[in-house]
């Protein structure tokens, strides 16, 4: 099946999600964000151009604008991480490389250099939009702000991998000499 | 036009990224006023900046322009300065005298002195009036004095702005007994309204350092590196009514020059 269709379908249930409800997952003294559209973004599988990658993920952070009335924040953050993601799959392949259409998940990929790939991703687009939000004067705060939202995303894309995202049993039916199993 | 879309090819990524960029910070001035403020006060800062750096870039080229001429101007003073040394320069003897008829407000050019000929003075003498300079005597009877003022539209004075100043062309204002006016002072000399005007002494009327007026106005015209002064004269000629003659026998000699016949072949 062409990667790009389930991809669609977690960027649509994302960011309706992410609008509806997670917008007001705000944590910590607005420390802490959630962003649960990023988590549909690095599911954009290896092989495409970097300029789909760069066009799907503006366009992703346009609508979070339209929608959000944030005023072309996402825009430049997700810009930005989508300007960014081909060399955060490069630098994130394993010794064997990575076939076309694989799409990062922490089953195949180990659930550590999952957790870098997303970890990088995010502090990317937080340190944008929090920047631009706060300016050089407030230079600490907009630090701060990207390590706590950046470890609290990670932790949920985690856990959303590894509630949705688990891999099926492998079927053999066919092929069993039992067939109870 | 191919090497063109080639290069557009090669670099549309980065050509979009950039557009995406300018998209976003175009939607957030409209959006945030404290984004919209910033980005303003980085664009002020970032032409002011540069304009300060073209500004550096043309005051150093005016500069080298300068002081090529203040290098000429000091090799002059020096010359003067140890023509003066000369054993045998004459000084400078004062006299008073009151002033009988002065520039009036109808912008009269003249003066006439109650003291003349028999009295000391000689055509060539410089005038001083309420400390400023104020004309030169041109002509004399036996006790009075014609004076030829600041303000007499044939006549130009050497002045310069500020003691250091480069030396200037002091000209009449037509119908104008408080103002005349200071031509061709180089751009790159700093001028500000209040500065005094002093003479030169290299007209030979006066000695140098006599003040003449205050700079009024500045004007530039930005087609060459001069700038046009107006000054207001310190001599106050409708309210002049005691003035000071300053002679040397210098005066003298160079109003014969002047007035001598063309020599015939």
């Amino acid at each position: 099946m062409n990667p790009g269709i389930p991809l669609l379908w977690t960027l649509a249930w994302a960011t309706v999600f992410q609008v509806l409800l997670f917008r007001f997952g705000i944590f910590w003294g607005g420390y802490g964000l959630l962003a649960v559209h990023l988590y549909a973004l690095f599911r954009m599988p290896v092989g495409w151009s970097p300029t789909a990658y760069l066009v799907v993920a503006a366009g992703t952070g346009a609508v979070m604008d339209v929608v959000c009335f944030t005023g072309g924040m996402h825009l430049a953050a997700c810009t930005t991480l989508g300007m960014a993601y081909p060399s955060l799959i490069v630098a994130m392949e394993s010794r064997d490389g990575l076939r076309q259409g694989h799409v990062m998940n922490p089953h195949q990929d180990g659930w550590g250099r999952y957790a870098a790939f997303v970890a990088f991703g995010l502090a990317i687009h937080w340190m944008v939009l929090f920047g631009l939000q706060n300016g050089w004067g407030l230079m600490g705060r907009t630090l701060a702000e990207t390590a706590v939202s950046t470890g609290l995303n990670v932790g949920v894309f985690l856990l959303l991998q590894g509630l949705f995202n688990r891999p099926g049993r492998a079927s053999g039916g066919a092929a069993s000499a039992y067939p109870w199993s | 036009m191919r090497n063109l879309l080639a290069l557009l090819a090669r670099t549309h990524r980065w050509l979009l990224f950039l557009g995406l960029w300018g998209v976003a910070l175009g939607w957030m001035n409209t959006t945030y006023s404290h984004q919209r403020t910033a980005m303003s006060k980085w664009s002020l800062r970032a032409s002011g900046s540069w304009l300060e750096t073209i500004g550096q870039v043309s005051d150093w080229a005016q500069l080298v322009e300068a002081n090529e001429l203040v290098m000429l101007e000091n090799a002059r003073l020096r010359a003067t300065v140890e023509r003066l040394r000369e054993p045998g320069a004459t000084p400078w003897t004062s006299s008073h005298a009151r002033v009988l008829r002065s520039p009036s407000w109808q912008g009269s050019p003249w003066m006439v002195l109650n003291r003349g000929g028999q009295d000391g003075l000689a055509p060539g003498a410089g005038v001083i009036s309420l400390g400023h300079a104020a004309g030169k005597i041109v002509d004399t009877t036996a006790h009075e004095s014609f004076v030829h003022t600041l303000t007499h539209p044939d006549a130009q004075w050497s002045v310069r702005v500020g003691r250091q100043g480069q030396a200037v062309r002091l000209l009449a204002r037509k119908g104008d007994v408080r103002r005349a006016a200071v031509m061709d002072v180089p751009l790159a000399q700093l001028v500000l309204p209040g500065d005094t005007v002093f003479t030169t002494g290299h007209d030979g009327v006066f000695p140098a350092d006599i003040p003449v007026g205050t700079v009024e106005d500045l004007a530039r015209s930005g087609a060459d590196e001069f700038q046009t002064l107006t000054v207001t004269l310190g001599a106050n000629f409708p309210a002049s009514r005691h003035v000071v003659c300053l002679a040397s026998a210098r005066n003298a000699r160079i109003h014969d020059l002047l007035n001598a016949q063309a020599p015939q072949p």
